[in-house]
């Protein structure tokens, strides 16, 4: 089997205050190099329904089955996070290398994939620098490519374009549909930006208030290049738009 | 408008009385507000109120909350309210949320006690389940640290080398000065009280064994748990704000091995070393209160020292050591792994650790103690 399948997922945290029911039940299923985007307002879970998958959380029911690796390996999770985590000590490079490195990768291979990669993601020539001195799009593209040089068999994205700018964000957005197209992995991408969500996913799904339960299920049938001026994009945008509204008035 | 013009229809304002006329309903609440909010200074000013219900037959519930927490309000403010003509219903209902209130009151004024001892028990429960928690991130150190000893190769020497630099060699200055001083305080108080029965000779004895035993072992802990236990809670608290720690769990790391055994392992070989020099420091101060106040030579007092301490009395606190490097690098690490939220909650990491751990230590120190008594000969009564 190699989809991702969740099923009756819910997770409460205990805190001291009190418990706090955070999300679902959530039920559903990602093929295999899909791209699926989880849309939601702020607050209803959907954080951490990607730490749940990836294993960071621990669910009260329900389970997750992950995609099992090539030639039946444990798979290999890709996490990229909204402010990237890179870890500042060391420079850009040795940030994608890293995970090479644990894997046990040796030094001349680990060398070319981590140049290949930096060409990928446009950061050639900023190999040798740290985090700090790296723009905020820069970052996340640095945070992109330590994930995509592990070669995941399923990659979560947790809002990893909210902090940027409009312009910085529809680039990084363009790079990633590109870039999700040529490794062919399977992506599960959370945000609150709706034409966000239409422009990158296949898949949509659309978390309600906490604890997020999923409203709606789209498949966005969009032809490539997409462009985000179409009639059909607009049509989608304000269908979803639509979902959002109700949402509100709910709440 | 037209609900407010229905509305004003039964409600009327003569200073001081308001009349109600008909029933007063539920969807009327609005504009009851606003009826209050327009008539509230000029009722304020005339200092009481009087509600004339005799063309009235009923109120509704809100309504009746409604007037009830503004009757509430002004009587706060020292306005006479009164109720006339009331229809049996409204009475009913005004003293029925009268006796609402006064119960609410009582039961919070019981309940304060209850409160007390709640908050008692559930900050109680909290450090119990927290201790809990706290020995089994120990097991996990402990069983991460066995594995790494049996493959020293993966041992990321760097960083254990790193700390020992930042917790041990930078931590010389400080644990060296301050055992001094504290050896020349405790050398000439010691010495100042003996010659008064002309004991001084026995000053080196007292001083040395307790440097040896407590002081020195002790305030070597208490330094680094101040200078590296809350170094250790910020460091990894930072990362665990930045997800950083999520990060290198997911890529598959043991953050155990890779974040916390480093730092205990560095601690665990220079602790000894640190309370070794904060012994002979101490002793050095003492030295140097009896030759400089009390006139006892520096032979006497090297030879006094000599008869009085045994090998045991330095290596038992090197031993005791060993023990503070485990509780100082868990309990930091403890707290900077717990830490969810904001960079605030970096800083509280920090001040619980450095508490934590030095309460740990000194807990510690008197169960050690105990044995010492059987272990040491001589001591035992």
């Amino acid at each position: 089997m190699r989809r991702l399948t969740v099923s009756d997922l819910s997770v409460t945290y205990r805190e001291a205050s009190g418990d706090v029911h955070a999300l679902g039940p959530v039920s559903f299923q990602v093929e295999a190099g899909d791209f699926l985007c989880v849309l939601g307002p702020t607050g209803c879970g959907k954080t951490t329904l990607l730490r749940t998958i990836a294993g960071l959380e621990t669910p009260d029911t329900g389970r997750v089955a992950l995609p099992a690796g090539a030639d039946g390996r444990e798979p290999v999770i890709g996490y990229v996070y909204q402010q990237g985590a890179l870890f500042p000590w060391m420079t850009v490079r040795s940030n994608i290398e890293f995970p090479l490195r644990a894997a046990g990768m040796n030094r001349s291979a680990r060398r070319e994939e981590v140049e290949t990669m930096l060409g990928t993601v446009g950061l050639s020539a900023f190999g040798d620098t740290y985090p700090h001195q790296l723009s905020g799009g820069m970052q996340q593209r640095a945070a992109l490519a330590r994930c995509l040089v592990m070669r995941p068999d399923l990659l979560l994205m947790d809002e990893p374009f909210s902090s940027l700018d409009a312009r910085t964000s529809q680039e990084l957005q363009n790079s990633l549909r590109d870039l999700w197209k040529k490794a062919s992995t399977t992506v599960v991408f959370v945000t609150h930006n709706i034409e966000e969500a239409v422009y990158l996913a296949e898949k949509v799904v659309v978390l309600g208030h906490r604890p997020g339960q999923i409203v709606r299920r789209e498949t966005i049938q969009l032809p490539d290049p997409r462009s985000r001026l179409s009639g059909p994009f607009t049509d989608y945008l304000v269908s979803l738009r639509q979902t959002f509204e109700s949402l509100v008035l709910e709440h | 408008m037209e609900v407010v013009g229905t509305l004003l229809d039964k409600l009327e304002f003569d200073t001081p009385r308001i009349f109600v006329r008909g029933v007063l309903e539920d969807s009327e609440t609005g504009p009851l507000r606003d009826f209050i909010e327009k008539h509230r200074r000029e009722v304020m000013d005339s200092g009481q109120l009087i509600v004339d219900f005799q063309d009235s037959t009923g109120i509704d519930s809100v309504p009746a909350v409604v007037l009830y927490g503004f009757f509430k309000e002004l009587r706060r403010a020292g306005v006479r309210v009164r109720i006339e003509n009331s229809p049996a219903s409204v009475e009913s209902i005004f003293e029925s949320l009268a006796k609402f209130d006064s119960r609410g009151m009582e039961e919070r004024r019981r309940s304060s006690f209850r409160e007390v001892v709640e908050a008692f028990g559930s900050s109680g429960y909290e450090f119990a389940m927290m201790i809990v928690s706290l020995t089994r991130f120990l097991f996990e150190t402990i069983g991460a640290f066995v594995q790494l000893i049996m493959h020293p190769l993966k041992i990321r020497w760097q960083m254990v080398l790193y700390y020992m630099e930042e917790s041990g060699y930078k931590a010389i200055p400080i644990v060296a000065v301050l055992n001094w001083l504290l050896g020349v305080v405790l050398g000439y108080q010691a010495g100042y009280q003996m010659r008064v029965f002309g004991a001084e000779t026995f000053m080196p004895a007292l001083l040395g064994y307790s440097i040896t035993w407590e002081i020195g072992p002790m305030l070597a802990a208490v330094l680094v748990a101040g200078r590296s236990g809350s170094a250790y809670a910020a460091e990894i608290g930072t990362m665990q704000v930045r997800e950083e720690v999520d990060a290198l769990r997911v890529m598959g790391f043991d953050t155990f091995s890779y974040l916390v055994t480093p730092k205990m392992m560095a601690l665990l070989m220079v602790m000894p070393f640190l309370v070794l020099l904060a012994n002979l420091s101490g002793i050095f101060g003492g030295l140097l209160a009896g030759t400089l106040f009390l006139g006892l030579p520096a032979e006497t007092f090297i030879s006094e020292l000599g008869k009085a301490l045994i090998p045991l009395d330095i290596i038992w606190g090197m031993l005791k050591s060993i023990v503070y490097a485990v509780i100082i690098a868990n309990v930091g690490s403890f707290m900077g792994m717990k830490v969810r939220g904001g960079a605030s909650a970096v800083g509280q990491a920090t001040t619980a650790a450095v508490v934590l751990s030095i309460f740990m230590v000194i807990l510690a120190d008197a169960l050690l103690s105990l044995l010492f008594v059987h272990i040491r000969p001589g001591l035992s009564m």
